[in-house]
């Protein structure tokens, strides 16, 4: 009776648990190979699939001091942290469903961390963004890096951000 | 920096070594004269605790945290060992030396020393200085993402840290460039069996990991509609240095995960306490930690949270969009819905076009929460309605007003800190229409159901976990006999009662499985293992919602006539009432098509009430009738 409860108990965990890893955000973004583009960032982190994310593990545990996403020689992070200039495109390929809400919008959190992030007021990208929405996201199934150079072309044209 | 100590380390590395040997000397002879081994914090870094079987050791299972040979049982010998490393010559890669790789020990062996000038000689370790710089925090949030009711994996919720930055150029904070320090198991298997098992039996490696907040909150927030609760702790900044230091020192390492002991929320407050010897969390929790537990522990029984803040789901977003809709705009809202399931292109009719600036920014601003919300996976995969929501948005963009600040403010019912403990203990009795009656033990060792005080889970939902009752009375088979036997036990109960509206046509549905003590007309009660899955939809009324449902179920008793394995399906209603959040009523009626009875078909009636007096006392009615069986009883909650 014992070892039935354990098995009993071992299943629906594991259904639980199942679902838990089906349903990640991570998924949805790792499936589609968007690790090909940008610093391949939602490939990377905290996968529970995946061949790269196990070799960081066993960096992890080597002894070398790797920590948690990084293996060292990622395009975009060392040691769970962003290079420096890193930050922007990874931002983008996380959040570009947001971002476009906020900037069709004109203003809200992720417009605004983006704005941080390229060291501009998020008063002047807003309403550039906003104003040149459609040559922006051009296309549904955008590449971040797409995305990082549109916009780049926008603050350089409207002279905002100090460009 | 980092030059200029290499060079002197390398011009006169007699002198150097002659007085640093001297130095370590000091340091060892101080550090077991004041027996700083013993000292709370450091064993706190060592991660020197009870472990599952009760046994005083470190936590942590990968040997490379540990300098001494017999570190993991031995904090003096560690202590010493650690000292030597400090000593040490650096290596070529500087940040392979001990005090790179244990920032955090060092700090304290420092502070601890700060009265003895020591000549120590600090190292500049540049990856670490790196990671430091980057988390730069100035604060620390315990985040808690709650249960979500049609996503079971959500059942317990999960616990994260949040190292929170100061304010940027700009004078704002930017949450979401925040990093957040998370804590999980690394599954190496595919096969959902041996996920769970490995889980519950500690054979997954758990690691930390520093992952941007954006991540999670698009994760939570968005992919799966969760909301997050934010509780900013009382960690003063010195504590938050040492908080990343010793995160640093547990990156490479790896302790075991265990799914209901030492899981993402035990290591988050164990590493907490590590950090800041004022907390003192552990203490309060029981054996099993339940991160919906720690919040409501961390508010009740310390005084760490400062302020906390809600950070609502997309789907709790799109609801607040939709309040702010007039009658008019919603007829407008539902053509647009209307438009996107049936059509492949969203065309604005001249009604529409008519309306305000400010209207028609509000109509569009709750459509683009609903596509969100809605074709979460669809948006992400760049399908159909991804490319009519991109055009929405170009619309959108057209129009030059602001949206409108969404800002919400559950009632306390719904805040998880102030939910009832999740542990329950019950006493009662019950008696039969044969006037046999039997005293009740019940113990539940998780969740919440739905007659349950109404605070802090969500209103539609039932999640039981471990459910046990045993009845001690009266014998079927022997009248003058007393019998002691197990009644009910749900490894898993999951009632998912989200209500269908037009615009979330969600279904809710049932599951349970587990072992019931089942009548029958010509034998003895028997135990029946039993999987019961159901589904429909539940019509919400304000403080009554209606469920309708179609449920058919498996059962196995090895003792029931010649049918050791049959099933049955049927429909049921379910009435559930909510006169306020301490008193609830549940009614239903089952019926059932046995594959093993062609001589009558299983009917049951119930009704139940429970008043409970506080969130740990409560009192619970039932009547039921079915096959075979009239029964009422009583009993007495006790919640801890």
């Amino acid at each position: 009776m014992k070892l039935v409860n354990v098995v009993l108990v071992a299943m629906l965990v594991a259904g639980v648990a199942h679902a838990q890893k089906k349903s990640g955000l991570l998924s949805q973004v790792s499936g589609q190979g968007y690790g090909s583009a940008g610093c391949g960032f939602g490939s990377i982190v905290m996968g529970s699939d995946g061949n790269q994310v196990l070799a960081a593990t066993t960096n992890g545990t080597s002894g070398s001091q790797t920590f948690g996403i990084s293996t060292g020689t990622l395009n975009c992070q060392q040691d769970g942290i962003f290079k420096s200039g890193r930050e922007v495109p990874a931002f983008i390929e996380v959040n570009k469903l947001a971002l476009a809400n906020d900037a069709a919008r004109g203003q809200g959190e992720t417009l605004a961390g983006l704005a941080n992030l390229m060291g501009c007021k998020s008063s002047a990208l807003a309403p550039a963004m906003k104003k040149n929405y459609n040559k922006i996201f051009v296309e549904t199934n955008m590449q971040p890096a797409a995305i990082e150079a549109n916009i780049n072309a926008v603050v350089l044209q409207n002279n905002v951000c100090g460009a | 920096m980092r030059f200029s100590v290499l060079t002197f380390l390398f011009l006169i590395p007699g002198v150097s070594l002659a007085t640093e040997a001297s130095a370590q000397d000091r340091v060892l002879q101080i550090s077991r004269s004041q027996k700083l081994s013993e000292d709370r914090q450091w064993r706190k870094l060592l991660h020197f605790e009870r472990d599952t079987f009760f046994v005083q050791e470190s936590q942590i299972d990968s040997p490379g945290f540990f300098f001494s040979k017999g570190g993991k049982k031995d904090p003096a010998a560690e202590l010493e060992a650690t000292i030597v490393a400090f000593f040490q010559a650096p290596p070529t890669d500087i940040n392979e030396h001990a005090q790179c790789k244990f920032p955090a020990r060092y700090r304290w062996l420092k502070e601890k020393l700060k009265n003895q000038n020591v000549p120590w000689k600090d190292l500049v370790c540049d990856r670490y200085l790196a990671f430091a710089k980057g988390l730069q925090g100035e604060s620390v949030s315990l985040v808690f993402s709650s249960y979500y009711l049609n996503n079971p994996s959500s059942a317990f919720g999960h616990t994260f840290l949040r190292v929170n930055k100061s304010a940027g150029a700009d004078g704002q904070r930017h949450e979401l460039l925040d990093y957040g320090l998370n804590y999980a198991a690394e599954s190496d298997t595919n096969n959902a069996f041996l996920y769970g098992f490995k889980g519950l039996f500690g054979l997954f490696p758990g690691q930390f990991r520093s992952i941007p907040y954006y991540y999670k909150v698009r994760e939570y927030n968005n992919a799966e509609s969760r909301d997050l609760w934010e509780y900013e702790l009382d960690i003063k900044p010195a504590a938050v240095e040492m908080l990343i230091a010793h995160v640093w020192e547990l990156g490479p390492a790896q302790i075991d995960y265990w799914y209901l002991t030492e899981n993402c929320s035990y290591h988050m407050l164990s590493i907490l306490e590590a950090a800041d010897p004022q907390v003192d969390v552990l203490a309060h929790l029981d054996h099993y930690v339940i991160p919906a537990d720690t919040i409501r522990v961390l508010w009740t029984k310390t005084s760490l949270v400062k302020r906390y803040k809600y950070r609502p789901s997309i789907r709790q977003v799109y609801f607040e969009r939709g309040k702010l809709l007039n009658e008019e705009e919603k007829n407008e809202f539902a053509e647009l819905v209307h438009q996107i399931r049936t059509q492949d292109e969203i065309y604005y009719g001249p009604s529409f076009q008519k309306r305000s600036s400010e209207s028609q920014a509000r109509i569009l601003d709750a459509f683009i929460d609903f596509i969100d919300f809605q074709y979460s996976k669809e948006v992400q995969e760049a399908g159909r309605e991804a490319q009519l929501k991109m055009r929405v948005l170009g619309k959108r963009s057209e129009i030059s007003v602001q949206p409108q600040d969404i800002r919400i403010d559950p009632v306390p019912e719904e805040r998880p800190h102030l939910a009832h403990s999740s542990g329950r203990w019950g006493m009662g009795y019950s008696q039969d229409t044969a006037d046999r009656s039997w005293t009740l033990l019940t113990h539940r060792f998780a969740l919440h159901d739905r007659l349950d005080p109404a605070w802090g889970y969500p209103t539609y939902s039932q999640i039981t976990f471990f459910d046990l009752g045993f009845s001690y009375g009266d014998s079927f088979g022997d009248p003058g006999e007393k019998k002691f036997e197990l009644e009910n036990f749900a490894a898993f109960e999951l009632v998912s009662a989200s209500p269908w509206s037009t615009l979330i046509p969600d279904h809710s549905w049932r599951f349970k499985l587990g072992v019931e003590r089942t009548r029958n007309e010509n034998f003895l009660p028997t135990h029946e293992g039993i999987l019961r899955l159901g589904g429909g939809w539940t019509f919400d009324y304000g403080s009554f919602d209606i469920s309708a449902q179609v449920q058919g179920e498996v059962h196995y008793g090895p003792t029931l006539s010649d049918n050791k394995l049959w099933g049955g399906a049927g429909p049921l209603v379910e009435l559930h009432y909510r006169w306020n959040s301490w008193w609830l009523w549940q009614a239903g009626l089952f019926y059932r098509r046995d594959s093993a009875w062609d001589r009558q078909d299983y009917f049951r009636t119930q009704i139940e009430t429970q008043y409970s007096f506080s969130k740990t006392w409560g009192v619970r009615a039932s009547y039921r009738n079915e096959r075979f069986l009239e029964e009422t009883s009583l009993q007495l909650f006790n919640y801890y």
